[in-house]
């Protein structure tokens, strides 16, 4: 035989192939197995590795949600004890730590790779972020990823046009890729838009993937270290208790859980934080040198200009076009700011809107929902501190919209359903109208309580007037019906605080709304945009008689 | 006959000697994969940015 080794050889690489085959796919069931049971937890290997977070994708009853602190933070309302038991059949599979980036979102996401098309996934984001012209090196560096940056940079589902401009972004913080040099090699020549860097990067190509394949076997490999070091009991991890949420409740629990926390201070803030940082939130003058809120009060008064000058806003469009382009069916959220406290800073609505409009216009563009809790700004009880972290009632809120994406059939359902959720309980219009004479600024609560074939009633009230009635528009398919002065009786309304209670209204149904045409009734307060709590419903068949 | 005589008539053989190098590659693969198998997945100590 001339080449003695050659057959050994052959047959050693054929063993260790079937070897490292057979113990893939034992990874893959045992993580199949424990994946519920580790949703609700956050520990450094489920959010740098990816195998628990493919795991996570295929499992029909869990919901990833990428995010940042705001995720992180526990409450006793947050979205992993609401839905801990499944009670409306899904819980959600939290991925996240403080500092993560909309450019670290899309590295997961685009780690991920094909499993993800067609999936629903959440991803959430606080507005300082976006604020800061780029964020810090160390911060991007605490979430950075090898793994997914490499998944990224060699990807197979997602264009050269995003894989470079990711490219771009990921050299600002060169840090992170100093020791890897194989990934930093393919990034750069990603991000070189020349045919020789074209040739570079497709050189490169294989041997990053090859890369990615070490990687992903070590990802493996360490998970089942974890679990071996932290068993799960996987006969529990599951545990549904089927019930329907009684959103509405919920809130108005979490809204009395919250205010035993949270009554030290003008804006709502938990107890505690505002003890720790009540000498840096309030505003002095001459303002000490070490304020941290200076800066980004800045930043958000001078928003029209800052917001252009922000690396963040790039990789928010670029995470956008990402999940577009890996077929996910994505929510994304933002969670508002407090307005009380930056009106005290002289960020005023109007600055602040220009974030919530480009938020929304960016994730508008590529056809994805977003929300920006906008609505409750002015609600003192939504946030727990001022960083916009989310306080025990906004959590609730959170939880609800992200229940209704889950069980949504399409965007348009959805986007139906969460604007009867957000513009509902205590929403304070986006440009609400001072009280010229007491300069009070109106609030509104309300709820459309009925709209059948017979009769539309509801109730609403200003918290700023608290006896004067208030008029309600009442529209179908956004043409105006009838305005309404919701100025009638009812006990339960006094009973509960409203004011003299006499805030109800209730119209006859018009004969024109008798016909067999599907009819959706919106009633919002008169000369404002703000929607009362359950509307706008369809108008359901008269009860049988 | 010996027992070293014994061990290099068996070497000899074909199929001793091709299994015994096989088992020599599949140590030595065994063994890259033990040393790189673990990976580093953690992150920097995060570093708090303020604003």
């Amino acid at each position: 035989v001339k080449t003695p080794h050659l057959l050994p050889a052959l047959g050693a690489l054929l063993l260790a192939a079937g070897a490292l085959l057979g113990g893939r796919a034992y990874a893959l069931r045992v993580e199949a197995q424990s994946v519920h049971a580790l949703a609700a937890n956050l520990f450094p290997l489920k959010s740098l590795g990816i195998a628990l977070q493919r795991a996570a994708f295929r499992q029909p009853d869990l919901l990833p949600a990428y995010g940042s602190s705001e995720l992180e933070n526990r409450d006793d309302y947050d979205a992993r004890r609401i839905f801990k038991d499944y009670p409306t059949e899904f819980t959600i599979f939290p991925i996240a730590h403080m500092g993560t980036s909309a450019l670290i979102v899309l590295e997961k996401l685009a780690a991920i790779g094909p499993e993800a098309s067609g999936k629903k996934v959440v991803v959430s984001f606080t507005p300082p972020t976006f604020f800061r012209p780029l964020i810090g090196e160390e911060t991007y560096a605490g979430n950075f990823s090898r793994l997914h940056a490499g998944e990224l940079v060699f990807s197979n589902c997602l264009s050269y046009d995003v894989r470079q401009r990711a490219a771009r972004l990921m050299l600002l913080f060169p840090k992170t890729l100093e020791s890897e040099p194989l990934l930093k090699f393919g990034a750069e020549s990603l991000a070189d838009d020349s045919w020789l860097g074209r040739c570079l990067y497709h050189v490169a190509w294989p041997l990053g993937k090859l890369e990615n394949f070490v990687w992903e076997c070590q990802d493996h490999w360490e998970t089942l270290r974890y679990l071996e070091k932290h068993p799960v009991r996987t006969e529990q991890a599951k545990h549904q208790s089927p019930r329907t949420i009684h959103w509405d409740e919920l809130a108005a629990a979490a809204q009395r859980s919250y205010r035993q926390y949270s009554g030290n201070n003008p804006f709502g803030f938990k107890n505690k934080y505002w003890q720790e940082n009540a000498a840096t939130l309030q505003k002095r003058n001459p303002m000490p040198p070490w304020s941290e809120f200076q800066p980004l009060v800045r930043a958000i008064v001078q928003s029209p200009r800052t917001l252009k000058i922000t690396k963040e806003w790039q990789s928010l469009e670029l995470l956008m076009q990402g999940i577009n382009e890996l077929g996910l069916d994505a929510l994304v959220l933002s969670t508002p700011m407090n307005a009380a406290f930056y009106d005290s800073w002289g960020a005023d609505r109007s600055a602040r809107q220009v974030y919530y409009d480009k938020f929304a216009d960016i994730a508008g563009r590529y056809g994805v929902p977003c929300l920006t809790f906008s609505e409750h700004e002015a609600d003192r009880d939504f946030l727990m501190d001022a960083a916009s972290h989310l306080s025990s009632r906004g959590w609730v809120y959170y939880a609800r919209v992200i229940d209704a994406f889950f069980h949504s059939y399409d965007r348009d359902d959805f986007c139906r359903l969460a604007k009867s959720f957000t513009a509902a309980a205590p929403a304070v219009a986006s440009k609400a109208p001072a009280d010229k004479t007491t300069g009070a600024v109106a609030s509104y609560e309300g709820t459309l309580d009925r709209a059948d074939r017979d009769r539309i009633s509801g109730w609403a009230w200003d918290h700023s007037r608290p006896d004067e009635p208030i008029k309600i528009d009442i529209l179908d398919g956004g043409q105006v019906l009838a305005t309404v002065l919701a100025n009638q009786f009812r006990q339960g309304l006094r009973d509960g605080g409203k004011g003299d209670g006499r805030h109800g209204f209730a119209i006859i149904t018009p004969k024109s709304l008798q016909d067999s045409r599907r009819h959706t009734i919106d009633a919002i307060v008169a000369g404002t945009k703000v929607h009362l709590n359950r509307s706008p419903r369809v108008l359901e068949s008269a009860a049988p008689k | 006959m010996s027992r070293a005589a014994v061990f290099s008539s068996t070497l000899n053989n074909a199929w001793v000697r091709g299994i015994a190098l096989a088992v020599y590659y599949l140590a030595i693969l065994a063994g890259l994969i033990w040393l790189y198998g673990k990976g580093d997945f953690s992150a920097p100590p995060f570093v708090y940015q303020g604003f």
